[in-house]
């Protein structure tokens, strides 16, 4: 699998997009497509590291 | 390689979406973007988050951004415009900065994630955390999104009252002036009138 560095550097650069588009742009519309981007670029900030979590925490489930 | 080349497709239709002034143009490209996240979650061994990507995101919010471009039917007369970009720095940059930070820093910066069990990612193990470990946060959640909706509903209701109320107001004022400036006696008996009529409640009390 590839380092979680790669998958930040994808997810920040969804981030800046979202945000200028926020910042940026007069229609609503797009401003809550933008939103929907940060929020995506969140998500996929998070993912990667379920590594460290599952190795801190246990197994996620306990079936 | 898969990687870099969905990357890169996520990344070109992000700016795709936001750069484009037609509306919905702009949503097909974000369509596109993801689904390239879907792709992305897959890679990541994540396949029940990338079927509810896809069927959340491309589905259901893409037909909502879909009819509201169908109400609206706006285009943008100005593509990028700077006003009003302090105030949305103020409120936005913050909060949202801080989101995506707190998420980010629970990432190791380097190094390759720690090996998973197998059945991480499934139906059922996802089942389990969220129905048996974070069953009170997940109902919590559910309350909020409630209450919300509500909130949202009351608050439209109430603004159209409240516009209902400041026309109605308005037009009784017009009418009242364009009846002065008919008969200025009238009004005169108009304004004596209700004097009298004070006079008499509180005579009754």
């Amino acid at each position: 699998m590839l380092p979680t560095f790669y998958y930040l550097c994808l997810s920040f650069a969804l981030f800046v997009i979202g945000t200028a588009g926020v910042l940026l742009r007069r229609n609503a519309l797009i401003v809550l497509m933008g939103i929907e981007l940060q929020l995506n670029a969140g998500n996929l900030a998070m993912l990667p590291s379920r590594g460290s979590w599952v190795t801190r925490r246990g197994t996620p489930s306990r079936s | 390689m898969v990687f870099l080349l969905l990357s890169i497709g996520i990344v070109a239709m992000a700016l795709f979406c936001m750069t484009r002034r037609n509306p919905v143009t702009a949503v097909m490209s974000l369509v596109a973007t993801f689904f390239g996240l879907a792709g992305i979650y897959a890679m990541l061994s994540a396949h029940f988050l990338a079927v509810l990507q896809v069927l959340v995101y491309a589905g259901a919010i893409m037909v909502l951004f879909i009819f509201v471009v169908m109400i609206l039917n706006r285009e943008e007369s100005t593509l990028i415009s700077l006003r009003g970009l302090p105030t949305r720095v103020l409120v936005w940059r913050p909060g949202s900065t801080c989101c995506w930070c707190s998420a980010a820093s629970r990432s190791p910066q380097r190094g390759v994630p720690a090996p998973i069990p197998q059945t991480f990612g499934t139906v059922a193990s996802i089942g389990n955390v969220l129905f048996r470990d974070f069953v009170f946060p997940f109902e919590a959640i559910s309350v909020l999104l409630l209450v919300a909706v509500v909130g949202g509903v009351t608050i439209s209701r109430s603004d159209r009252k409240a516009k209902d109320a400041v026309d109605a107001a308005e037009k009784r004022i017009a009418i009242e002036h364009l009846a002065t400036a008919d008969y200025p006696e009238a009004a005169d008996n108009l304004d004596n009138a209700e004097h009298d009529d004070g006079q008499a409640a509180g005579g009754h009390h």
